[in-house]
């Protein structure tokens, strides 16, 4: 999974947790929410995400994140960080 | 509300729903029909990966044969909307969390109560403790990588009550609700306080549901190292390390499984139609003043006769004994003593079997499964055999042979004996079926 880029490793791991959705379904602009993620899911999708990535962040810097697009852009920053 | 006066004396309570899930069987009528045929649950696969040198022991276990996928498929019986909510809770939960819904849903099934459509109060108790020990392992391996690896969701998962708000949530049961304990007795103390609950006027009718104590391998090892697991001098046949009573035990055999009962007052029963598949006529936990592992004779006695007592009924008018018998030389002695005790001059009279020796020993659940055995027993005349049994340990028992006995059976005792000295026995009687 680590050779994947983010945005697929974020889906993987909402089909992972929702497996109703189609990956094909999931778009950077929805948000979590709206794709039927309760509020553990969401933390949940997020720390998956993080241990695909191999990268170790605090869960608290994505309380405020809405759109997939944002949590991906975090998430790239931060391993752009940590490359450095 | 039910109140003192619905229950005349000796009456009990009612059991309406029965649900298992375990290595002899994935529904009642599976696991009915193999404990008639005396099928083993246990075998032998290697446990870990070789460079961790475990004990070869720890490899022989009851183990669950059906995905819980598989489990839902057969469901077909259960409510569209409830198994809908069922799909999603198991969803990537434990093994534990996952079969005691299955169990849960069976059992909720087959009574066929709508909670809180007319008015009654129904309540949940989940029987045991730390069912969900292979998670915390787990969440420690992610830890070891980073702490921030640790699931979140693991937050509620952690709780032994999470089996009690997953069972709220999917059966819409919004009465009172709670975890009990009590080491490998947890499923009986949980039967006791469901009829104590539904005597009191509390509840109307109690789901009981006893999950998987899911050991990890440090537990195993903590097992192993006191001495207690068996196995120990081969590990093959795998289905025959598990002989209560038989001069070749030399320790328990670890088995999963859950159950789920629900009781119900007789006066709740009887005003919705349903019929008793049996009933709970009294049941005690005592404790022995220690808080190791040792069992004591002289408080099974009391535990036995102090039950035997709070269902109004004589030692002389008990048919059918499921024993704890978990396969260790010291407790199997101690309770073939205890029972040669309470039975005095009618020692030979009721039959005494020991339901590990096909499922091995679920620990928390053990009782609540072995309470499960005893209804069906009662219900269809029969007694399961004790499949391994060749060397019995004490002549002066009425140990069932090694296939299974049809006699009709109208009173029985199931006893539950734990670490930390706790004492349980609870007695049945035949419910009001044709």
């Amino acid at each position: 999974m680590e050779n994947l880029g983010v945005f697929e490793t974020l889906r993987e791991a909402i089909v992972e947790t929702l497996p109703e959705l189609e990956p094909a379904d999931i778009r950077a602009d929805d948000t979590l929410r709206d794709l039927g993620a309760n509020s553990v899911d969401r933390m949940n999708i997020i720390s998956e995400t993080l241990e695909a990535q191999d990268l170790k962040v605090s869960m608290v810097e994505f309380g405020e994140l809405r759109t997939l697009q944002e949590i991906v852009d975090l998430i790239e920053k931060k391993r752009a960080a940590a490359a450095q | 509300m039910s109140g003192e006066d619905d229950f005349p004396d000796g009456s009990g309570v009612a059991i309406t729903g029965l649900g298992v899930q375990c290595a002899i069987g994935n529904d009642i009528d599976e696991f009915t029909d193999a404990l008639r045929r005396g099928a083993s649950g246990i075998s032998y696969e290697p446990s870990g990966s070789p460079e961790d040198e475990l004990p070869a022991a720890l490899g022989v276990r009851g183990r669950i044969r059906r995905a819980p996928a598989a489990v839902l498929e057969r469901l077909t019986e259960v409510d569209a909307d409830v198994l809908d909510r069922l799909r999603r809770l198991v969803r990537r939960a434990s093994r534990s969390k996952q079969y005691s819904l299955l169990a849960a849903v069976e059992a909720w099934s087959q009574a066929g109560i709508q909670a809180g459509h007319d008015g009654s109060e129904v309540g949940v108790l989940v029987a045991g403790s730390n069912h969900g020990h292979q998670l915390s392992f787990e969440m420690s391996q992610k830890y070891q990588k980073s702490p921030s690896f640790v699931r979140p969701s693991y937050a509620h998962e952690f709780w032994d009550t999470d089996v009690l708000g997953a069972a709220s949530e999917m059966l819409g049961i919004v009465g009172e609700g709670s975890s009990v304990g009590g080491a490998s007795a947890a499923g009986n103390v949980g039967l006791v306080k469901a009829f104590q609950l539904i005597r009191s006027g509390a509840a109307d009718a109690c789901l009981v549901i006893a999950p998987i104590t899911e050991l990890s391998i440090v537990e195993m090892m903590a097992m192993w190292n006191l001495g207690a697991l068996g196995g120990k001098s081969r590990q093959e046949p795998a289905e025959e390390l598990s002989r209560p009573f038989d001069r070749q035990h030399e320790g328990f055999i670890y088995g999963e499984g859950a159950a789920a009962l629900v009781l119900e007052s007789y006066h709740h029963a009887a005003t919705r139609g349903a019929r008793a598949l049996a009933r709970v006529r009294g049941g005690v936990i005592t404790l022995d003043g220690n808080h190791l592992t040792t069992p004591s004779v002289d408080g099974e006695v009391r535990v036995m006769n102090r039950a035997l007592r709070s269902a109004g009924i004589s030692a002389a008018q008990v048919d059918y004994v499921n024993a704890h018998a978990t396969s260790t030389p010291l407790g199997d002695q101690a309770e073939a003593e205890g029972l040669g005790r309470v039975f005095g001059e009618y020692g030979d009279q009721p039959w005494v079997n020991s339901t590990k020796s096909m499922l091995g020993h679920c620990l928390g659940s053990a009782s609540a499964l072995e309470a499960v055995a005893t209804v069906q027993q009662l219900r269809y005349g029969f007694v399961h055999p004790n499949v391994n049994l060749k060397e019995p340990i004490v002549d002066t028992l009425r140990l069932a042979p090694a296939h299974a006995v049809d006699e009709p059976l109208s009173c029985a005792i199931n006893n539950g004996f734990g670490f930390g000295g706790i004492n349980t026995c609870v007695v049945l009687g035949t419910g009001d079926e044709d």
